[in-house]
């Protein structure tokens, strides 16, 4: 990596941070642990600037990487949670009102409902919602095909709309 | 419930505490130390870069009378004893070893070498996997501070023996340089050489845990088959250089995202009435390396390398670096079916300037035969010489 490849890589990674900041504060649960991830994600691609730089689709692949430190870390961490026996996630306390001005109690309600779920699940939510990612670049970035994007957006959209205590597609509350 | 998650793009987050400067930092430092893990100084040295220091080293002076070691013995011809290994053979098969890929694999006479790290999602990305094998000839070495001397290998603490050989663990921080939090295995893969199996960790992104560390090793170290003799196969075929030997071989595999795929390969030559040398990555260099490369392109180029004043049908350059004392002239070549091309040239015979030893490579460049898809293909790759 030459310098002109550091100064495009610094350009390119200060121009991306705050998306690849709010996708990993959504993934990781917290914007502390959102932030170790960045920067995992963004050594990474430091050490691949070269090739990465040349990708068709640089944000893309940028994504991947964030997804694999935080798949990887879910990975190590849910082996002590299995080990002490995972609780099932029981409904937070307050719906999700319709009021604009409550928005913010929404979103909080929202990122404890988003943490309970499957690791992947919760990904599959973030890319598509959040990162505006389409199917099938989200299949792409997931190492998944478009119909477990697909099947994975709906078992997530219900599950969040169970544990905020809203209707779900087929009509089902908890 | 899709209408709030969207609303996070717009949520006020608290200030970062990212460092970029860290993440290039590290990150430099990670190219750097891959490279040196990898390669050896050999190739390591990237052009421009600095010569580094590496651990594998057999005993100097003159070839040994066989055999006085090695039981069980080798089964093939080619190999009639283990005092040394054949450098178009691979000694390591790693392919059994569950949840890891292998990165890098090197020959030479007195060692061979296996770079592993996780395979796709699982495991801690930070941690790689080092197998050192050695031959009878091959004497192991560690730092003591930055400098590679000899040391006893079974003088560490005792573990679990592995193929009912006794089985020591390796101390940390010493076998590698680079300062790696690192635990590892070694044995007696055959009467009188070892093999070292060693876990490191790039405590940069990731605490170290010496436990963790000495899993991977116990994980790793019973899955590998050594003395295996499975032939090399390079990207393209060349002939034996004239009065030369070929000393060493270099594949370097990467995977991106579960693609498994080749990036380079190097064969080094030395004349044949040249010593066997005592430390082959340890700052030495061939007389003649030959380096295959998928991903060198002519703007990968050193900022020093100058225009290859004949046609070779390719753009083609030529450079120099110094490595140690040593002068090396390089011809490099551009999209050469897919791959870049470096030929490196120490002290050939019958070539004496460095006029003499360009014009040498680009003889031998125009003698190299690709493989049909090579490039992209590693499955299409075949011998690398041709008599």
């Amino acid at each position: 990596v030459t310098t002109t490849d550091d100064a495009d890589f610094i350009a390119y990674v200060t121009g991306r941070l705050p998306a690849l900041r709010r996708v990993a504060t959504q993934l990781a649960g917290d914007p502390h642990r959102g932030d170790d991830l960045v920067q995992q994600a963004i050594t990474r691609l430091y050490t691949h600037w070269r090739r990465a730089s040349r990708a068709e689709n640089l944000d893309a692949y940028v994504y991947k990487i964030l997804l694999r430190a935080f798949l990887d870390e879910r990975r190590r961490g849910w082996a002590k949670v299995r080990l002490r026996g995972a609780p099932d996630p029981e409904p937070v306390d307050s719906p999700v009102t319709g009021d604009p001005a409550g928005h913010v109690a929404d979103q909080l309600l929202l990122r404890e409902a988003l943490a309970t779920l499957p690791p992947r699940q919760r990904a599959v939510l973030v890319l598509r919602f959040l990162a505006d990612r389409s199917v099938e670049e989200a299949a792409d970035i997931l190492g998944v095909g478009p119909g477990t994007v697909k099947s994975q957006t709906h078992a997530g959209l219900n599950a969040l709309r169970r544990l905020l205590g809203q209707p779900t597609d087929s009509g089902v509350t908890s | 419930v899709t209408e709030i998650l969207s609303q996070f793009r717009d949520e006020a987050l608290p200030p970062s505490t990212i460092d970029i400067d860290r993440a290039v930092a590290v990150g430099r430092r990670r190219r750097t130390r891959t490279r040196l893990a990898a390669v050896g100084v050999v190739v390591a040295l990237a052009l421009g870069g600095a010569a580094t220091p590496f651990l594998i080293s057999a005993e100097p002076g003159p070839e040994p009378t066989p055999p006085t070691c090695g039981s069980p013995e080798p089964t093939r011809p080619s190999v009639p004893t283990w005092q040394r290994f054949d450098p178009l053979t691979y000694e390591i098969d790693a392919s059994g070893v569950t949840g890891y890929r292998v990165t890098t694999f090197a020959t030479s006479t007195s060692a061979q070498l296996v770079n592993m790290q996780p395979d796709g999602f699982a495991g801690n990305q930070d941690v790689g996997v080092l197998v050192l094998l050695y031959s009878c000839a091959g004497q192991p070495h560690h730092y003591e501070g930055e400098r590679s001397v000899p040391f006893d290998p079974g003088a560490g603490e005792a573990a679990d023996p592995i193929g009912g050989r006794p089985t020591y663990w390796v101390a940390s921080n010493t076998v590698l340089p680079g300062g790696l939090p690192s635990e590892g295995l070694v044995w007696q893969w055959t009467d009188g050489a070892w093999v070292i199996v060693l876990a490191e960790q790039d405590a940069d992104v990731t605490p170290a845990v010496p436990a963790a560390l000495r899993d991977i090793a116990a994980h790793v170290a019973p899955q590998l088959r050594l003395g295996v003799g499975t032939a090399v196969k390079a990207p393209f075929a060349m002939p034996v250089p004239e009065d030369t030997a070929p000393l060493y071989t270099h594949t370097v595999l990467a995977e991106d995202f579960g693609r498994s795929f080749a990036v380079s390969f190097s064969i080094g030559f030395d004349p044949v009435e040249k010593p066997v040398p005592g430390n082959i990555f340890d700052a030495y260099v061939p007389s003649l390396t030959v380096t295959a490369n998928a991903f060198a392109q002519a703007d990968d180029r050193p900022d020093n390398a100058t225009e290859y004043p004949e046609d070779l049908g390719h753009p083609a350059y030529q450079t120099t670096d110094t490595v140690g004392t040593q002068e090396v002239d390089i011809l490099l070549v551009y999209d050469f079916f897919g791959f870049g091309l470096d030929i490196k040239s120490v002290e050939m015979p019958g070539a004496t300037t460095t006029a003499d030893r360009l014009r040498q490579a680009a003889d031998i460049f125009r003698s190299i035969t690709v493989y049909p898809n090579a490039a992209t293909d590693q499955s299409a790759w075949g011998e690398p010489l041709v008599p």
